[in-house]
């Protein structure tokens, strides 16, 4: 099998740029990986255990996990609206809308979790409507799925974008020629479309809000047990010099990570399965 | 159910695709627009269909009697097939043509087991049905063509419009799928328009024929009235190749050169200069001289095919003739290239304007 990598091709350097990817791969991704399992097996398994699933740590993963998993399915559904407006339909400013999406990812997220905090905080301009309803947000779970939606907008428009663009006025049209009405063009037509790209956009806002901690900390007010997410947990064993306690944590998120961008793959592979 | 439509424009932009087209389509015929690309053919064939709209200002549409302008595709009734086929790639084959059945209101929509049976039996019609369960991507392009066509008819459409049905499909595919679609049309005489840019095509299969050039219909008629008598130089070389002279008439003849024809040209004034198109295989070879005949010398022959080409050129004027000679004739001519012979020409179309092409 191995010896079958090598194909005839016009360009050669097949040997040269698949070492130098295993090489960079490695260098940049599996070692400093693998480090964190290594470190972590400084622990005994009943340390190991006891560390992660302390009610404090548990209760940081349910946070994690869970704000993530509402804000990337937050984005999923505002996510396909604005990148359907975008492409849809031609307005004035839709340029400058469209650079718009992209600020999340170029803004350092600790100036995102002061703006929001200010914002919502209670004094803020949103905060001090909502809190006399008795609606609290920043220094709250609420609080945090905020921010993790605002760091997570661009990945689901930014995937599902070319692919709107890309489909094909033809099946609409054939749809509407064969009776169908509007609502269902787009749910058995259009909808099965983007599916994926929806999927992958989520799996890559929800990768990403799992591990964000900048805009986070600011906002979440990091009450143990209530407010701290796990990778304040992790900066904080570390403050306290409790490094194979630190990794312990990292090694869990880690798998939960894969596996959920696992999960998700295959959820997408099946999704595409008759496509080509 | 007869069409018909009346002034139709439709700008894009500054592009006239449509100007002042009008068009009437009996009852139960097979028509076909045909046109170089941009003629404005596909346009009027989805105003037709309602999946453009022609501008304010343009008469009517109207499917027997009744103006359906205002209607949208959905309530036209028509069965739209389009050059890319079209098929939901995501939905097997069954689930394609079932689909506008499918979605019709929950009153009028067909119960499960009489759905099947439709869908199967227009899946035999086409010689599917082994395929309902695998999806279009595992299907071969004239396959896919006939999927879309029956998911078309699966409606049970009033008019059945086609955008160009065959271009994507290589020759001989294409030729089998424009006799099947013509045996079709007789069997079911739904009234069908189809679009295309191949002469062959619309001249084999349709009823009648609609040549339209730059937004306008150049002539309407059956293919042997176009075929015969282009209405003008466009129809008459884009309905097949020509070869152009340029003539003086005189006595009501008309004279090439030193040549007299023998063919008459009423019509056209005294020492007017014409232009007397040509088809190739009007073009006879001799090797005697004739008083009406052109000198000319063989240039090339082709012989691969069911007729002899032949390329020769005038000794008069040094400008290139294509002939069409039968196999049979070739070879009792003996002909070789580099060779002087005389040609004679039959059924000059003359028109007193040149046509640039």
């Amino acid at each position: 099998m191995l010896l079958k990598f090598k194909q005839q091709s016009v360009l050669p350097g097949f040997g040269l740029s698949f070492g130098y990817t295993i090489f960079y791969l490695s260098l940049i991704v599996l070692i400093p990986l693998s480090a964190v399992f290594i470190s972590a097996g400084r622990l005994t398994w009943d340390q190991f255990w006891t560390t992660v699933t302390s009610p404090r740590v548990l209760a940081s993963y349910r946070l994690s996990f869970g704000a993530s998993f509402i804000a990337a399915a937050i984005n999923a559904v505002f996510g396909l609206l604005v990148a359907w407006v975008l492409v849809r339909y031609q307005f004035k400013g839709r340029k400058f809308f469209d650079s718009i999406i992209d600020l999340p990812f170029a803004l350092p997220t600790a100036v995102a979790g002061i703006a929001l905090t200010a914002i919502y905080a209670p004094t803020g301009w949103i905060g001090s409507f909502l809190e006399p309803l008795g609606i609290k947000t920043a220094f709250a779970p609420v609080g945090i799925v905020i921010a993790l939606t605002f760091t997570g907008l661009p990945f689901v428009v930014r995937t599902v974008q070319p692919v709107l663009a890309d489909l094909s006025k033809e099946n609409e049209e054939a749809a509407a020629s064969l009776g169908a009405t509007r609502f269902q063009t787009f749910k058995k037509i259009i909808f099965p479309e983007i599916l994926p790209s929806v999927l992958t956009g989520s799996a890559l806002a929800f990768a990403r809000a799992v591990g964000e901690y900048g805009s986070v900390v600011f906002i979440s007010g990091n009450m143990p047990m209530k407010t701290e997410i796990t990778p304040l947990l992790i900066v904080t064993k570390l403050e306290q010099f409790d490094y194979a306690g630190a990794t312990a944590i990292a090694v869990v998120m880690l798998v939960i990570s894969f596996a959920m961008l696992l999960i998700i793959n295959l959820l997408q592979r099946w999704v595409t399965r008759n496509q080509f | 159910m007869s069409i018909e439509v009346r002034n139709i424009s439709r700008m894009f932009g500054t592009f006239a695709a449509l100007r002042n087209v009008s068009l009437k389509i009996p009852s139960g015929e097979l028509v076909a627009l045909l046109g170089p690309s941009g003629s404005g053919k596909t346009t009027l064939l989805r105003i037709i269909a309602g999946l453009d709209f022609a501008d304010p200002g343009s008469g009517p549409i109207l499917f027997h009697e009744d103006d359906v302008s205002n209607h949208d595709v959905g309530e036209r009734q028509v069965g739209f097939v389009f050059q890319h086929y079209s098929l939901f790639r995501h939905m097997n084959i069954f689930e394609n043509v079932a689909f506008g059945l499918n979605v019709r209101p929950r009153k009028s929509r067909p119960d499960k087991n009489d759905l099947k049976e439709r869908v199967l039996k227009l899946l035999k019609l086409v010689q599917l049905e082994r395929v309902a369960q695998l999806y279009p991507s595992q299907l071969s392009g004239g396959q896919r063509q006939r999927v879309a066509l029956i998911r078309a008819l699966a409606v049970e459409p009033k008019i059945l419009l086609l955008d160009e049905p065959f271009g994507a499909l290589d020759a001989k595919v294409r030729k089998e799928l424009r006799q099947w679609l013509r045996r079709l049309h007789d069997e079911m005489s739904i009234t069908s328009v189809f679009v295309t840019h191949d002469q062959e095509e619309a001249l084999e299969v349709a009823d009648r024929i609609a040549v339209l050039n730059a937004g306008r219909i150049e002539q309407e008629g059956t293919p042997e009235e176009v075929y015969d008598n282009p209405a003008n130089p466009f129809v008459c070389d884009f309905l097949g190749s020509v070869n152009l002279f340029h003539c003086r008439v005189h006595n009501d003849r008309l004279h090439i050169g030193e040549s007299e024809l023998t063919e008459v040209s009423p019509g056209h004034t005294e020492h007017s200069s014409v232009v007397a198109y040509v088809r190739p295989h009007d073009i006879e070879i001799s090797r005697t001289p004739h008083k009406d005949a052109i000198q000319s010398r063989v240039v090339h022959i082709s012989t691969a095919g069911p007729i002899a080409k032949i390329q020769l050129i005038r000794l008069d004027t040094n400008e290139m003739v294509d002939a069409e000679i039968t196999r049979q004739h070739y070879k009792q001519l003996q002909l070789r290239s580099g060779e002087l012979v005389f040609i004679n020409l039959h059924n000059p179309r003359v028109f007193v304007h040149d046509y640039v092409i």
